[in-house]
């Protein structure tokens, strides 16, 4: 069975762990503190497009030293209001700029009757939904110039629609647009605990021949919602060292990104984070090297 | 084809005083958005506070970004800043898919609200120049033009001078660029109504700067800015202040010029 990473992945495709660069990482990155530590860089292409400065100027010069995956904010794949061809034109030049082989952005919609809210925001498990989000990635592919993967995202309210589960909304998404899958396993255990299920359960309903990269992160309790919330605010949970390699098992080697974007702590402790999330990934890539057909499922 | 669901979400997500009924009747007030029973079941299946956690996070981030980019000026506006932000967000909201560009939207609509603040006297007159300001000093940071290298042609009054690409001029009543970096709402100081024009700029160590101008010194960089020679541009800065060039001008525009170039508002001659 032919899979995404069949068809997406070349020699420059990095596999392994990484880590998504925030501004505030980038004087350490660029004192060489994390060379060598790396397997790549994540990068939101909206925090470079757009505007000129010491900011963009370090991140070209890191993207020199480094491999850069892009996963994007901002398509809002989703929603109903048109694309804004401009951003389509800029993300097209920046994404061939870096010459990543895919682009991602989320399963979600982030504007509303013409106004962009800055969140990722569930939509409605429907065909409906489906069809249109579909025929939205065909046209931000062609606008961009390369193939979009789509993230699962985390949510709190249970979204009405006819599919049955996450899995099979995102699985059908994947298939009838033919796009790739980041699969983030923190937001399954998230969407896990704020809905009482079991995180595997739901795991094993994710199209694992569509998932070309994976995200894992941390979160936190808000206590005044009575809820956990994805804001990746801490360290990883062993839970999601376990879905990150119960997912290598079955898939061979892939980027896996570890993500922080609240508390971040210092480079050398996330480094350290990366470190150890590495070890997992390896140990989960030596019972995928191992010949049990139990574990190959694309 | 956006489904009823989405676009009801999408309610409850900008409309603050919604929610407040959501919160007392959740099935009323999702009914009156079009939701049957069946839709209204699944989205309060864990309780109403999870949509309620939703509109919260979008104002906030958004209340949060506006803080972040204008710290003075929101502390000016303290408890009502919140409550312009849901109205905000509920009538139009932000456009730009740029976070960063969102507090400037938010001024073009909060404006005119201040400004009858301004005028009952509830806040103070620079309240908008100061939020300007803020937002200013970040837009230079960013601006996506490059400041520019240094000119190797000879500066003569033939020809023009090379702006550093990020220069613009600023008119203003108030000094609201020497305000302390904190303002106390309880003590805040007295600035003077007056006509100021600043030189603005990111400079070669991409740091934003600001310069307040003599009105010669205005009307001959704003002059030079727009490509008039040294010399079309020294006799029209003269004469629109009703001056004539004398050496004493000649002599205090060229410690200017090169003041300018010091600190990379010009880039030299142009070639």
């Amino acid at each position: 069975m032919t899979t995404m990473r069949d068809r997406l992945y070349d020699r420059a495709t990095p596999t392994g762990v990484g880590l998504g660069l925030r501004g505030v990482l980038l004087d350490a990155i660029l004192a060489g503190e994390a060379d060598g530590k790396l397997a790549f860089l994540e990068v939101c292409p909206e925090n470079y497009m757009h505007r000129g400065g010491k900011l963009p100027r370090q991140f070209e010069q890191i993207a020199e030293r480094i491999p850069i995956i892009t996963h994007g904010l901002m398509l809002s794949l989703g929603s109903a209001d048109p694309f804004d061809d401009e951003y389509l034109r800029e993300l097209g030049q920046f994404v061939a700029r870096h010459n990543t082989t895919w682009h991602s952005d989320h399963l979600c919609f982030s504007g509303h009757a013409g106004a962009v809210l800055h969140d990722l925001l569930p939509l409605p498990m429907t065909r409906a939904t489906v069809v249109h989000v579909v025929e939205r990635i065909a046209r931000a592919q062609d606008k961009i110039g390369k193939p979009l993967a789509i993230e699962n995202i985390s949510y709190y309210v249970p979204m009405p629609g006819e599919l049955a589960h996450e899995g099979e909304f995102v699985g059908e998404v994947c298939e009838r647009a033919d796009c790739g899958l980041l699969l983030d396993v923190n937001n399954i255990y998230v969407n896990a605990k704020n809905f009482g299920l079991d995180a595997f359960e739901l795991l094993r309903g994710y199209p694992l021949d569509r998932v070309v990269q994976m995200h894992v992160a941390g979160h936190t309790r808000w206590d005044r919602f009575d809820m956990w919330l994805d804001d990746h605010g801490a360290t990883a949970e062993p839970i999601v060292h376990a879905m990150m390699q119960w997912v290598v098992e079955r898939t061979g080697p892939l980027p896996v990104l570890l993500e922080r974007d609240q508390s971040i702590p210092s480079l050398a402790e996330l480094l350290d984070e990366v470190a150890a999330l590495q070890s997992s990934y390896e140990l989960a890539l030596a019972r995928w090297r191992e010949p049990s057909q139990e574990f190959r499922h694309g | 084809m956006v489904d009823a669901v989405q676009l009801a979400f999408g309610r409850v997500l900008r409309d603050r005083a919604l929610v407040d009924r959501l919160a007392v009747d959740p099935h009323a007030v999702l009914a009156e958005l079009g939701l049957d029973q069946a839709a209204r079941d699944q989205l309060l299946a864990h309780g109403v506070n999870r949509l309620i956690a939703y509109n919260t996070m979008v104002h906030s981030r958004l209340l949060r970004t506006l803080r972040e980019f204008s710290p003075r000026a929101c502390s000016l506006v303290r408890d009502r800043l919140p409550g312009l932000v849901h109205d905000w967000i509920a009538e139009c909201g932000p456009s730009s898919l740029y976070l960063r560009e969102v507090p400037g939207e938010f001024l073009v609509w909060a404006r005119p609200r201040w400004a009858e603040a301004i005028a009952t006297g509830e806040q103070p007159a620079w309240l908008i120049e100061l939020f300007e300001h803020e937002l200013e000093q970040r837009a230079l940071v960013r601006d996506p033009r490059a400041s520019g290298q240094p000119s190797p042609h000879e500066v003569g009054l033939e020809r023009g001078m090379l702006g550093n690409p990020t220069v613009r001029l600023l008119h203003r009543e108030f000094a609201v660029h020497r305000l302390p970096a904190t303002l106390d709402p309880a003590a805040l100081p007295s600035l003077e109504r007056g006509t100021l024009v600043l030189a603005a700029w990111r400079d070669r160590n991409d740091k934003a700067r600001f310069a307040p101008l003599r009105a010669r010194h205005a009307a001959l960089l704003e002059r030079l800015l727009a490509g008039a020679s040294l010399r079309d541009a020294l006799f029209g800065a003269c004469a629109a202040l009703g001056e004539t060039l004398d050496d004493t001008i000649l002599g205090d525009a060229a410690v200017t010029l090169a003041q300018w170039c010091d600190d990379h508002v010009l880039l030299g001659a142009a070639g």
